[in-house]
């Protein structure tokens, strides 16, 4: 998983190491190499957990649904049905809907505990809220240290590269990246928190 | 481990997928038993799909800050061409007022001197009032002003961190032919 293709860190067109090798494991996947799909499902399998879990999905049916994920998507691939393949966005998707089917085959009472939270901001208050968040998260970016922001905007920008690949590109270590993200994080996180005065 | 709770740090490089698979089989061992520690879990894994939609919405926000920087030079050269048009504008008020000024000289001195009056004479100015335009179409005339378009307000949503799914792909399901976006929304809405 660490670092996969070092070629690809510096592309001629500008392209981001992510994006091309991320293309050629979809066109890989799309052709029906098995490389390819496994590459993709490594990738972005945690990304795909992590969406169930925030819907209040058990951890082990959720390592389930994402398995069942995948399955489906590489049966739609065979059947010719897939022509382009977003991801992690398909597979969160596909997922959700999986997590949804069980909600809707469960009994009443089961079914109101499984609900997902509504997420989707309703009233002007709340954009109000969200735009003020939005505010404060640009703010505590811009209080990082540029070399900081731009690793933490990078891993956020490349959900699909692993922190060894990050690490490779940034020409940093794994544990630097991670102590990086941790540290940003927690300072966005402060200042969301933050009274509003 | 499986005693005690786990503490909200462990949680947190879960989610983030920072743990080793040890520790990793450990917080999921934990979770599958402990229903505090699987609220917190998905309270956590929550925070971070909000963290990554607001991160998403800054980058948008900053691109589109961009944009407006690279339209500057854009509302320059747009100013530069109002100014000529109001400054045409001023030399036709003031060309047009010229002309009035000799109409009514002229028609005011055939008046007072009716009798050396020569029908045939075109008053000087004439065709140049007859070739301005109406003056009640004119802005200026009716005292308005020029204004530039409205800039494009902030916008209030952060954009979705996820990207949205090709949508001529068929639904996951067998027994749906719903596209995967249809699904997504009557999934959202609650099936």
């Amino acid at each position: 998983m660490a670092t996969s293709a070092p070629t690809l860190l510096f592309s001629p067109d500008g392209v981001t190491p992510g994006d091309a090798d991320e293309g050629d494991l979809v066109r890989a996947a799309l052709a029906g190499e098995d490389q390819g799909w496994a590459r993709l499902i490594e990738r972005h399998s945690h990304r795909v957990l992590v969406s169930l879990l925030a819907r209040g999905v058990a951890i082990e049916r959720a390592h389930e649904l994402v398995q069942e994920t995948w399955l489906r998507l590489i049966e739609a691939n065979r059947a010719g049905r897939l022509e382009t393949l977003a991801l992690p966005g398909l597979a969160i998707v596909q997922a959700r809907f999986l997590a949804a089917n069980d909600r809707r085959q469960a009994p009443a009472p089961e079914r109101l505990a499984l609900a997902p939270p509504q997420g989707a901001p309703a009233t002007g208050e709340d954009l109000a809220i969200e735009r003020q968040k939005l505010d404060r998260v640009a703010a505590a970016l811009e209080r990082c240290a540029p070399g900081a922001r731009r690793v933490f905007e990078f891993v956020y920008e490349h959900p699909e590269l692993s922190y060894g690949e990050v690490a490779a590109h940034m020409k940093l270590s794994s544990q630097r990246v991670k102590q990086i993200v941790c540290e940003v994080r927690k300072q966005l996180r402060a200042a969301l928190e933050e009274e509003t005065p | 481990m499986t005693r005690e709770h786990l503490p909200q740090e462990q949680l947190e490089l879960y989610v983030l997928d920072m743990l080793d698979g040890v520790d990793k089989a450990d917080v999921e061992r934990h979770v599958a038993g402990c229903a505090r520690c699987a609220s917190a879990l998905a309270a956590e894994a929550r925070a971070e799909l909000d963290l990554q939609a607001l991160v998403a919405g800054v980058k948008h926000l900053a691109e589109r800050g961009e944009r407006q920087i690279d339209a500057a030079p854009r509302a320059r050269r747009r100013d530069q061409r109002a100014g000529e048009h109001r400054w045409s504008r001023a030399a036709r008020m003031s060309m047009g007022g010229a002309a009035l000024v000799v109409l009514v000289w002229s028609l005011g001195s055939a008046r007072l001197d009716s009798r050396h009056y020569v029908p045939s004479r075109v008053p000087p100015g004439a065709e140049l009032i007859s070739s301005l335009p109406s003056s009640s179409s004119e802005p200026w005339s009716s005292g308005e002003v020029e204004v530039e378009e409205p800039l494009c307000p902030v916008s209030t949503a952060a954009a979705p961190v996820e990207p949205e799914p090709s949508s001529d792909i068929e639904g996951p399901l067998e027994s749906c032919a719903e596209p995967v976006t249809n699904l997504c929304r009557s999934e959202e809405s609650g099936l």
